[in-house]
């Protein structure tokens, strides 16, 4: 299944995606889980964790699962998980390029 | 004493989203916390209190929000709700210098402000509709009477009404992309995950805008009226008036009629004269002729050169609609110079003229005929009340065409 057809995550996106990965999550519980995950290089505002979650929602990369008071949990879709593998591939694609390349840079030093 | 609420304009536009968030800012260092922000009146209106750093961040406003959810996650996070901005933006603020950036990530804010671009673009493009329809509507009903404006010039300053029209349509196109287009850079540059610098800020006049607005709205239409309704028409006695042509008298019509006149009666009546570039000479001559006995008579002569035959063909045009409006007018009117039985403008051939249109009627229970004749770059419209037949009358009046008083070339 195809995921995004907009280009790639940033990297608030990323993690946010991530998060859903174990779990159905509530924006609190995201919060958390990013701040822990980059021990707090990644810091998800509020405004950019909410517009993030009705984002996903749009494209269907998550869907709300319940509503427990003001309390909303998510979970992430088959699409949101392909999403998540292809940013992931990428990502890894550029480490792997990265490191291709500095490994040269240093044999020819 | 000092008030405890403060208003001032806002010193940039509300499509600056860092220019407010800075302007802001500042303001809560001097002591001045906002309460609200209006968009029509341009105004911030803050309260009075220590001064202490506050961040204030404008957040969009777009589809599927949740508002009290919205304010509680915020809240959670330390950003507490300032106001709204209907249609465009939440405002927010922060006294926690811990506490995350509202937006963290450029790329979601960009996201976030997409419903704000698609729905500015939305009004600027009603706006510019409406306005284009209602000018359109405006110069199209009455093109006859625009088109003969401006190649008559009886009402010069009306083209220039138009044109405030065209350009107030062409206002709204102007400051509608402008928006949008300033919007749309923004929602780029934060899209690359920069975040827009602030934009220059402006000096604006704090006094109530509707204190501006109201003079100007009122001198405004003032000033419309005037020059919707000035005119370059001269109004003469029949005395003061220099002919273009010795048009044929009452006597002279009459007697090619079945009733003859025994003497050339004395009229009363006024005449008018204009010039414009494309029609130099235009005169209209009117006299009523009151005959013990035989009632009364009355002439109404227009007579129009015209610059170049392109020109006389929509002046006669333009004329002849003036006339037909007129003579329909008077139709359904219930008093003293009511018509009956009319048969409209119809066309008829006559040797030597352009165009020719005759129109027949009864007025004070007489045969009536009101004619539209173009020769060249000549124009005549005759109306006439009497007893003559236009067959008989019409020559008289092409003779009188013939001898200009005023030389060949009038006022070309």
């Amino acid at each position: 299944m195809a995921g995004r057809t907009k280009g790639p995550l940033t990297e608030p996106m990323y993690y946010v995606l991530m998060s859903f990965l174990r779990s159905g999550m509530c924006g609190t519980e995201i919060t958390e889980f990013v701040a822990q995950k980059t021990q707090g290089r990644v810091c998800l505002g509020p405004g950019t964790l909410y517009t993030l979650l009705a984002k996903f929602q749009e494209e269907e990369l998550i869907v709300e699962t319940e509503i427990s008071g003001r309390k909303r949990t998510y979970c992430i879709t088959e699409k949101g998980l392909a999403a998540f593998r292809e940013e992931l591939a990428r990502l890894r694609a550029c480490v792997e390029n990265g490191e291709e390349e500095l490994l040269q840079c240093a044999k020819n030093l | 004493m000092r008030q405890e609420f403060v208003k001032t304009p806002l010193p940039c536009s509300f499509f600056d989203i860092q220019g407010i968030q800075n302007w802001l800012d500042e303001m809560a260092l001097q002591g001045l916390f906002l309460d609200r922000l209006s968009y029509h009146n341009d105004r911030g209106y803050f309260k009075r209190g220590e001064p202490r750093p506050i961040r204030y961040r404008l957040d969009p406003i777009w589809k599927n929000q949740k508002d009290l959810e919205r304010k509680e996650l915020y809240a959670q996070a330390g950003w507490a709700f300032v106001d709204t901005v209907p249609q465009m933006f939440y405002i927010f603020s922060c006294d926690d210098p811990q506490a995350p950036e509202l937006h963290s990530d450029p790329a979601a804010l960009s996201y976030a402000l997409k419903t704000l671009v698609r729905r500015q673009l939305l009004i600027h493009l009603v706006l510019f509709l409406v306005s284009a329809a209602l000018t359109t509507v405006i110069i199209l009903s009455n093109w006859s009477k625009c088109l003969s404006d401006l190649l008559l010039m009886e009402h010069p300053l009306v083209p220039w009404v138009l044109l405030i029209l065209l350009g107030c349509t062409v206002y709204f196109l102007v400051i509608g992309i402008l928006k949008v287009r300033r919007l749309n850079r923004t929602r780029d540059l934060l899209e690359q995950g920069l975040v827009p610098k602030a934009g220059r800020r402006h000096w604006r006049p704090n006094v109530p805008y509707l204190a501006l607005c109201l003079p100007i709205i009122l001198l405004l239409n003032l000033s419309l009226n005037k020059a919707l309704y000035y005119s370059t028409v001269d109004y003469l006695s029949l005395s003061a008036l220099e002919p273009s042509h010795l048009w044929p008298t009452i006597a002279q019509l009459e007697a090619a009629g079945p009733r003859p006149l025994a003497e050339e009666p004395s009229g009363d009546g006024y005449a008018t004269v204009n010039h414009s570039w494309f029609a130099p000479v235009q005169e209209f001559i009117e006299t009523t002729y009151h005959i013990p006995s035989f009632g009364n008579y009355w002439t109404g002569v227009r007579y129009i050169q015209a610059r170049s035959p392109w020109a006389a063909e929509r002046i006669f045009q333009t004329e002849l609609d003036a006339a037909a409006n007129y003579l329909d007018n008077w139709l359904y009117w219930n008093g003293t110079f009511h018509i009956a039985d009319l048969q409209p403008f119809q066309p008829y051939r006559w040797p030597g003229l352009d165009r020719l249109e005759v129109a027949q009627y009864t007025r004070w229970e007489r045969d009536c005929w009101s004619l539209a004749v173009q020769r060249g770059t000549d124009i005549l419209v005759v109306e006439y009340v009497g007893y003559a037949p236009w067959e008989s009358c019409l020559p008289l009046f092409l003779e009188a065409l013939e001898h200009p008083l005023k030389g060949d070339d009038l006022g070309l």
